[in-house]
């Protein structure tokens, strides 16, 4: 029973130490990116802002797996050849990169309209309206979403197991044809799957009862 | 204008897991959908054990990865005598997944229905049921609509997951079309564009609904 349990633990930890660095760096790199094509729309081009429209809508249209095989298999005939890991990261980040402009801009939609004017009629650079005004307030809306986001990326990060990362996917994989215990091998995996996201779905939810106090008071 | 002719040649090639890819994301959206609603219903229903148990399915559901659920319902279930082939463990398991974040969806939806609205149909004596498909329903789906087509075009592209099982869909043929003729560029950016051009009308929907 024990060992239908756990037994399978030690050797899939190594796995869920890879899978924690990949999804922690995709959304590091994915927090870059979405912030880069945010600011698209600050500016006051609107070929900048049409630009931010498409990329978005684009990138939110092609699965992440389609993401993970054309930077690892098709970068290469560019001459760009990365390692798995690497590719699995710049991959992951591309692909969560849109969804991360999107809550940007929603939780910077959600500020009341009359922070800026005040600040404009301050004579505030939309620059420093931006930094001082605007962002500190955006990021209390931003930070479930946020969370949510970290959430998915650990998910996503099983697909890089295609891409021969050896993550806790691909480690559930290979013990499993290893040993023939599928089911014992990836209950396993599904627990440990959920014990990495639960701390992060608390974290969710204590800022969501953060903003849900603010608003009653 | 050379290279998109290039891309384009392999287009034939694609017919058929297309069709696969449409037909995936249309049956796992049933399921889902379906599942959904019933998640939904008896997780706001007032039977404990019923939305208790809704609930610990849609937490669960929601922290192990989609991947990892086909595998389990593809390579698992033969074990214990039902052996499905990769098509229909490949709805199942797109299905079991989303329809978690349906119930997720739906379940806003009914939340955000004025209580005094279910107070009105309970002392006009109509029984659970009733309000639910009278009163309930007909109005979450008005503030559910934008999460749901959000999750629609969010299967779309997780049917490419089939294609780690087998399922000959637009990925999969795409990966085979690479190995046979290391054209991985025209190959890959022709699948993109695919999904893209499904998705796009649905994304611009969205927005749409959106805005109003």
């Amino acid at each position: 029973m024990t060992e239908a349990l756990f037994g399978f633990l030690p050797n899939l930890l190594s796995g869920v130490k890879l899978t924690i660095v990949i999804a922690l760096s995709a959304i590091a790199l994915a927090t870059a990116l979405g912030l880069c094509l945010e600011m698209l729309r600050w500016t006051g081009f609107g070929f900048l802002k049409r630009l931010n429209v498409v990329l978005v809508v684009v990138l939110r249209g092609v699965p992440t797996l389609v993401f993970i095989y054309y930077v690892y298999f098709a970068l290469p005939a560019l001459g760009i050849a990365l390692s798995p890991i690497v590719a699995g990261i710049i991959a992951l980040a591309v692909a969560h990169a849109p969804y991360m402009a999107e809550n940007m801009r929603l939780s910077i939609e959600a500020i009341d309209r009359g922070q800026s004017e005040a600040a404009v009629s301050l004579g505030m650079s939309k620059a420093l309206m931006m930094r001082r005004v605007i962002i500190p307030q955006a990021t209390r809306y931003f930070m479930p979403p946020y969370g949510n986001s970290i959430v998915m990326a650990v998910k996503d990060s099983s697909l890089c197991a295609v891409i021969t990362v050896a993550e806790l996917t691909r480690q559930a994989q290979i013990l499993a044809s290893e040993t023939f215990r599928t089911m014992e091998v990836f209950s396993q995996a599904a627990l440990l799957y959920v014990s990495i996201c639960v701390p992060f779905i608390f974290f969710i939810r204590y800022f969501e009862r953060r903003l849900s106090k603010e608003a009653a008071r | 204008m050379q290279s998109l002719t290039d891309v384009l040649q392999y287009l034939p090639l694609f017919y058929s897991g297309i069709g696969m890819t449409v037909l995936l994301w249309l049956a796992s959206l049933a399921v889902a959908t379906v599942l959904g609603l019933l998640l939904a219903l008896a997780s706001w229903s007032s039977i404990p054990v019923l939305s208790q148990a809704a609930s610990t399915y849609v937490l669960f559901i929601r922290g192990v990865p989609i991947l990892v659920q086909i595998f389990y319902i593809y390579f698992l279930l033969p074990s214990i005598g039902v052996t499905l082939p990769a098509y229909w463990a490949a709805v199942a398991g797109l299905g079991l997944a989303f329809s978690a974040y349906m119930a997720e969806v739906f379940r806003a939806g009914i939340l955000a229905v004025d209580t005094g609205q279910v107070e009105a149909a309970t002392s006009l004596a109509m029984p659970p049921l009733v309000i639910a498909r009278r009163v309930i329903v007909p109005q979450a789906v008005r503030t559910a609509l934008p999460g749901y087509s959000n999750i629609v075009v969010m299967m779309l592209k997780t049917t490419s997951l089939a294609s780690v099982i087998a399922v000959p869909e637009m990925s999969r043929t795409a990966f085979l079309l690479v190995q046979a003729t290391y054209k991985s560029i025209e190959l890959f950016t022709l699948l993109a564009l695919l999904y893209i051009a499904i998705s796009i009308p649905l994304i611009i929907l969205i927005r749409r609904m959106e805005r109003r």
